[in-house]
């Protein structure tokens, strides 16, 4: 027992020593609370009742809850020097909070025999006295006297709180107030601001630039077993044509077999089955993308491929006489505008006329050549014609060139002077002309146009006839001998004339 | 395209327009003697000789050639002619050779050369332009054939656009042909170049 009395005393002596060195230190203002609590762990058996007691009366009486804490400290022996003084009490009202969450609420206090609390009263606006939370605010570690509590987001679901502060200094004196229960403090408690984020943006679809072509295909039934077949389609595209096959299969296999399909000029596109995979009956079907990737655009289907019987004997690779009649009447005139051959006629100055078989191996290039006549004599010429569309009005750019093999210029021009028609009278000449011109109709049947542009002409006249003509007119004794001449020049020229597709 | 630059491309185009013809041999030629050799020879001072004998100038006739204009107008276009020197050439034509002619030179003279005045180009100003010239140190002993080089001066503003001849003098150093008489064709190689221009 004695022992036990002695460690009792031992150990109240020591807690009694640290509260009262925790007491001189402020920046330590949570210690007398701790001090106190330990304190009161040590008289608790003693005090215990009695302190609750205190604190029910206290509150009965005062209505006040801030008495019970007060009188639960004020029980607590203080060993220090009272300086009589409550503690300096200074608070800055917080920002508005946010509902839902905790609201940070500080205040700043000092005196010189340390602090308790400060405590904050907290209450939903216009509820009654009773009402208040305590919350013990907690001493800031870095800033001595700043103290701060959050309130609980739980209590910050309302439109606003009231609040107080109450503190203390450790001798019991006080208590200082920011605000009080009668007339609290005031904070508003707002809604929490949705972070404006940019509105997700507006689904902008996208359409993809250009479309399948369209395909024309007279469909195949039959061919000869062994021979290669050939399959045809026209693919026309705005936006061109890529990958265009015929994917093939025997009948009876799953999977297809991809025959790229080549260009033969216009929109015209073919593929040759080849004669070993001939042999027996065949299913295929056409299909083609654009150069964006567009399609495939079919002529059949994987699921529903045309049906190409093959026999030992009969037509090679005749069309399917199933297809409807508008469709092969689509084709034919289709097939009919494909023309590449044809007839042009034309006239012009100083260039003449001339009659030539027309040929276009692309749509937009055109190849002429044929006879050429200018009154004087005839000749020959070719040229080459850039159409950069199938227009209504197309503009063109010609360039021909071409020689006239005789020529009599004194159907065109008066010369007494025999040498002198002698020599216009063998008048030969290479011409190459550069016209701009426009085609109206159709390029694909009859166009009739109108040029204009330059022409070179070189010609070389012949020494003899230029010494003969140079001779008849010198003065006696004297004679004159001249080698061949050579005449150019760079003129104007216009034409006009059509061009008739045949073929 | 404006309406504005259409007659200013057409402009544009027609003013590269031309005609041309050229003729890089042209020759005339004619003997100094109407006939029988005529010029005296025999060694003696070749210039003296000449100017004696009144053969020391000659007229070429191109006669009315259509293009021997310098610049005329036909129509919209204006054509141009110039028929430049390339060389001249003494060929002998009798017995006799140019080996002791030390130097010869055309001059174009404003006439012929008279008793009274045997050297029409003698004092004149300006100058007689010279057509061609030969000098032995240079080009070589000539033998029958006496070649000048061309200064490439235009013959068409020198010939009298109404006889449509050229007068040419003969000046040289130097010795004759050792025969009595002699003669030979004086002849000019010329290049015509006659342009029509669109104005």
């Amino acid at each position: 027992m004695r022992l036990r009395k002695l460690f009792a005393i031992v150990v109240t002596g020591l807690c009694f020593s640290a509260g009262a060195m925790a007491q001189t230190d402020a920046s330590v203002p949570s210690q007398p609370a701790a001090s106190s609590n330990t304190t009161a762990k040590a008289s608790r058996k003693k005090s215990k009742k009695s302190s609750k007691k205190t604190a029910r009366k206290s509150r009965k009486k005062k209505g006040n809850s801030s008495t019970a804490t007060r009188k639960a400290v004020t029980d607590q022996p203080y060993t220090g020097t009272d300086d009589g003084e409550p503690p300096q009490l200074a608070h800055q009202a917080p920002a508005p909070g946010v509902r839902g969450k905790p609201l940070n609420v500080a205040a700043h206090a000092t005196d010189a025999n340390g602090v308790f609390g400060p405590v904050l009263y907290v209450r939903k606006k216009g509820m009654g006295p009773g009402d208040y939370v305590q919350l013990k605010m907690i001493a800031s570690k870095i800033v001595p006297g700043d103290y701060a509590v959050d309130v609980p987001a739980a209590l910050t679901n309302v439109e606003a709180l009231e609040y107080y502060i109450e503190a203390w200094d450790m001798a019991g004196n006080g208590p200082s107030r920011a605000g009080s229960a009668e007339q609290p403090l005031f904070v508003s408690v707002e809604e929490e601001k949705k972070v404006a984020f940019p509105s997700a943006p507006t689904n902008v679809t996208i359409k993809p630039k250009g479309a399948p072509p369209a395909i024309t295909h007279a469909a195949l039934s039959q061919a000869i077993r062994g021979k290669p077949v050939e399959i045809n389609a026209r693919l026309v595209g705005d936006t061109g044509v890529q990958d265009a096959a015929v994917m093939f299969r025997h009948v009876g296999e799953k999977d297809y077999k991809a025959l790229p399909m080549g260009n033969i000029g216009a929109d015209d596109y073919t593929a040759t089955i080849p004669a070993a995979m001939t042999t027996s009956d065949v299913e295929y079907y056409v299909e083609a993308f654009d150069r964006y990737g567009n399609g495939p655009a079919r002529s059949g289907a994987p699921n529903v491929p045309y049906l190409l019987k093959l026999t030992d004997a009969g037509p090679p690779a005749v069309a399917s006489a199933a297809a409807p009649v508008s469709v092969q009447k689509r084709v034919l005139d289709e097939e009919g505008a494909n023309t590449i051959i044809g007839l042009g006629i034309d006239a012009g100055a100083p260039g003449g006329g001339g009659l030539t078989l027309l040929v276009r191996p692309l749509w937009w290039l055109r190849l002429n050549a044929g006879a050429a006549y200018n009154v004087g004599g005839f000749g020959f010429r070719g040229g080459i014609t850039l159409a950069p569309g199938q227009w209504t009005v197309t503009p063109t750019l010609n360039l021909d060139a071409g020689r006239y093999l005789s020529g009599d210029v004194n159907k065109f021009v008066t010369v007494t002077d025999a040498n002198a028609r002698a020599l216009l009278g063998k008048t030969t000449y290479t011409f190459a002309t550069a016209q701009l011109g426009l085609e109206f109709g159709s390029q694909r049947w009859f166009s009739f146009y109108l040029r204009g542009g330059l022409t070179y002409v070189i010609s070389t006249l012949s020494g003899a006839s230029l010494t003969a003509l140079a001779n008849g007119n010198l003065g006696a004794g004297t004679t004159a001998t001249l080698g061949d001449a050579k005449f150019s020049a760079l003129a104007p020229c216009a034409s006009l004339g059509f061009n008739i597709f045949v073929y | 395209m404006k309406s504005s630059r259409v007659p200013a491309l057409l402009a544009v185009l027609l003013a590269g327009c031309f005609a041309q013809l050229e003729d890089h041999s042209v020759s005339i030629s004619r003997p100094l003697c109407a006939g029988a050799p005529c010029v005296p020879g025999s060694g003696a001072n070749l210039n003296t000789a000449l100017q004696a004998s009144g053969y020391n100038t000659f007229k070429v006739s191109f006669g009315d050639q259509p293009l021997l204009k310098s610049s005329t107008s036909v129509g919209p276009a204006t054509v141009s002619t110039s028929l430049l020197v390339n060389q001249a050439q003494f060929a002998m034509k009798t017995a006799g050779d140019f080996s002791a002619v030390q130097s010869l030179t055309l001059l174009r003279a404003p006439g012929m050369s008279t008793s009274g005045n045997p050297d029409p180009c003698a004092g004149v100003t300006p100058p007689c332009p010279t057509l061609a010239a030969y000098t032995q140190a240079t080009d070589g002993t000539a033998t029958q054939t006496l070649v000048l080089k061309g200064t490439g001066i235009d013959l068409i503003p020198l010939i009298d656009p109404t006889t449509h001849e050229l007068i040419i003098e003969i000046r040289a150093t130097g010795n004759a042909p050792s025969t009595a008489l002699w003669d030979a064709d004086a002849s000019m190689d010329m290049a015509l170049k006659s342009r029509a221009n669109l104005p």
